[in-house]
């Protein structure tokens, strides 16, 4: 009785759940390849399909530009974090020192920090270092939000290679240093990886700060430029919506890619939306 | 997916013989090394955190003027300015934003992850497929729902006129419904997450004890009363201060549906700092709502903490 049960109600049930959650995705894609004329008039399913609007839009705004700055922005910031990351979660994985639960404590309490409490010193201090509407203020900040997120996952996946590894190294004359970098880092590579899709992709998916820091358009990642489409005065909705579109795909295509572990890092604790 | 890897904040005492005796010669350079280490993320999180924190507290007792800067010192007058009403409103309607969302997104949440733990076919398909919300930035999805609930274009008012619920198409963004549209967004957004999670936390519960309870005679919904709930009690009670938190300190999605408007019927806390620092330029205003917001997230941070701390009391 339960089988069937099953597979009666719960499987439409868990359908119509998944339905609901994209559905707003789907009602934008039908006006992504609607024609203009027929964007005033909705429909459930689409009438005529019009892929023009996904190359029409690259030259009714910079999107390309926009594109680019906004992948610069995200790939600028992931390099910094690995940098700084990778050496403050080898440290936490290895050592034990004065402060460092206090360390870890702080690490986890800014994943819970939003910069729009703190906006107003940043923005002060922005100005005072002359960053203020330059790419290297954006990325100095981004950079600095995402390490906490990066240390806690790299930390993880240090806490899963055995210190024996270059223990053994370094009985055989390796410094410490020698000993990591060719023993430690190529078993740890998957994981460095995957840490660094997740810092890229929540650098990528940054609104705010762009929008505080940035004022001039050339300057824009995607996500602000879509943003400035959407708000003018009767905005060509179905342009913003293939913007949307290409925008949201090299998150969509990275998160395929690292779902396994997001899903389970999920579960473990920490992921900023 | 187990529950016991939770975030640990116990930090496990390591046991590496070789590096924690390190030799007579050495010791200096082994109580200095993890400091050099750590060094640059502790700068780089000390002048983007610590030292921003500080001078919130600092600009909060000025009269300051965002692109001017600091002008005069007037002690908590700004504190003074915020016990009006309309700062009172700002904060009411923070609360009725969280209290109004998360709790919905928790129980949805719940449903859903009990729905999409069965056997069912493409499981993990569907599982992938009910997270993409969260995924999508949030500014992006601001601007998708403001298409969805169009007041003339939106396929949302369409549906509801073709059903018959509706005889005229709505304003969804009008004074009386922008907050409510507001919290449906958040919802939507915070939802899986929620089922993220639980759905970890289901994996982690033995099935022997369904089977037990079946066993004994137990119908579903008793299993699900005195099994599934108390299992995942603690990780609902995380996971609602984490969403909770998440949404008192919401920008993007607020202000790219709504800009705080119509008038100011949306504007909570992290609106209303943006628009005192950035349209009326008014910093010191501005950084003592940030105080205030900062306050209140610290304290339920902390709770959070504590919360996943205990690990004895699943």
């Amino acid at each position: 009785m339960t089988r069937r049960w099953k597979n009666i109600i719960i499987f439409p049930l868990a359908i119509a759940l998944v339905g609901i959650l994209l559905f707003p995705l789907y009602s934008g894609f039908i006006a992504s390849i609607s024609p203009s004329r027929l964007v005033g008039r909705p429909s459930i399913f689409p009438q005529e399909f019009r892929f023009q609007n996904y190359i029409d839009v690259w030259s009714r705004i910079p999107l390309g530009k926009y594109m680019l700055n906004g992948l610069f922005y995200a790939l600028m910031s992931t390099l910094i974090v690995l940098g700084v990351s990778v050496p403050a979660s080898y440290a936490l994985s290895r050592f034990r020192f004065i402060g460092k639960g206090l360390f870890m404590m702080i690490v986890l309490v800014t994943q819970m920090f939003s910069v729009a409490t703190i906006i107003v010193p940043i923005f002060l201090f922005i100005i005072y270092l002359n960053l203020f509407d330059t790419y290297a203020g954006a990325i100095f900040i981004i950079s600095a939000i995402s390490t906490p997120l990066g240390i806690w996952y790299m930390r993880a996946f240090f806490d899963k290679v055995p210190p024996e590894l270059e223990e053994a190294g370094m009985v055989d004359g390796c410094t410490r240093i020698q000993a990591v970098i060719r023993l430690v880092l190529p078993v740890a590579a998957p994981g460095l990886v995957t840490s660094a899709i997740v810092i890229f992709t929540m650098a990528y998916k940054q609104f705010f700060i762009p929008l505080v820091l940035l004022s001039s358009a050339k300057k824009y990642p995607a996500l602000v430029g879509v943003y400035t489409l959407a708000n003018e005065l009767a905005p060509p909705w179905e342009l913003v919506m293939a913007a949307v579109f290409i925008t949201i795909l090299p998150p969509i295509v990275l998160f395929l890619f690292t779902s396994r572990f997001v899903i389970g890092g999920i579960g473990a604790g920490a992921i900023k939306g | 997916m187990d529950v016991k890897n939770q975030p640990r904040l116990k930090i496990k005492r390591e046991d590496n013989s070789l590096m924690n005796k390190p030799t007579t010669r050495r010791i200096c350079f082994h109580t200095v090394e993890p400091f050099l280490y750590i060094m640059p993320a502790i700068v780089l999180i000390g002048i983007v955190f610590f030292i921003p924190i500080i001078e919130l507290f600092r600009i909060s007792l000025f009269n300051a003027h965002t692109v001017a800067g600091i002008r005069e010192f007037v002690g908590l007058k700004n504190y003074a300015n915020l016990f009006n009403v309309q700062f009172l409103a700002t904060l009411w309607r923070t609360v009725v934003y969280v209290v109004g969302a998360i709790p919905i997104a928790v129980i949805f949440g719940l449903f859903g992850a009990i729905l999409l733990n069965q056997n069912i076919p493409g499981k993990r398909f569907l599982w992938l497929l009910a997270f993409i919300p969260w995924i999508i930035p949030h500014s992006i999805s601001a601007i998708l729902w403001r298409w969805l609930i169009h007041s003339e274009y939106g396929l949302l008012n369409h549906i509801l006129i073709l059903t018959g619920i509706l005889k005229e198409p709505i304003n969804f963004l009008s004074t009386d419904l922008a907050m409510f549209s507001n919290i449906v967004l958040r919802i939507w957004k915070a939802s899986p997450f929620a089922i993220i999670t639980f759905l970890a936390g289901l994996q982690a519960i033995p099935v022997e004890l369904y089977e037990a309870a079946s066993v004994d005679g137990a119908k579903p919904w008793q299993s699900f009363i005195f099994i599934t709930v108390p299992s995942l009690r603690k990780i609902i009670m995380t996971t609602s201060i984490l969403l909770g938190i998440w949404g008192f300190v919401t920008f993007d999605l607020i202000w790219v549906l709504t800009q705080g408007g119509p008038i100011s019927a949306t504007e909570t806390i992290p609106i209303a700092i943006y628009k005192q620092a950035f349209k009326f330029y008014n910093a010191g205003l501005a950084s003592a709502i940030g105080v205030i917001s900062l306050i209140i997230t610290l304290g339920a941070s902390i709770t959070y903490f504590k919360m996943i701390e205990r690990k004895d009391n699943p």
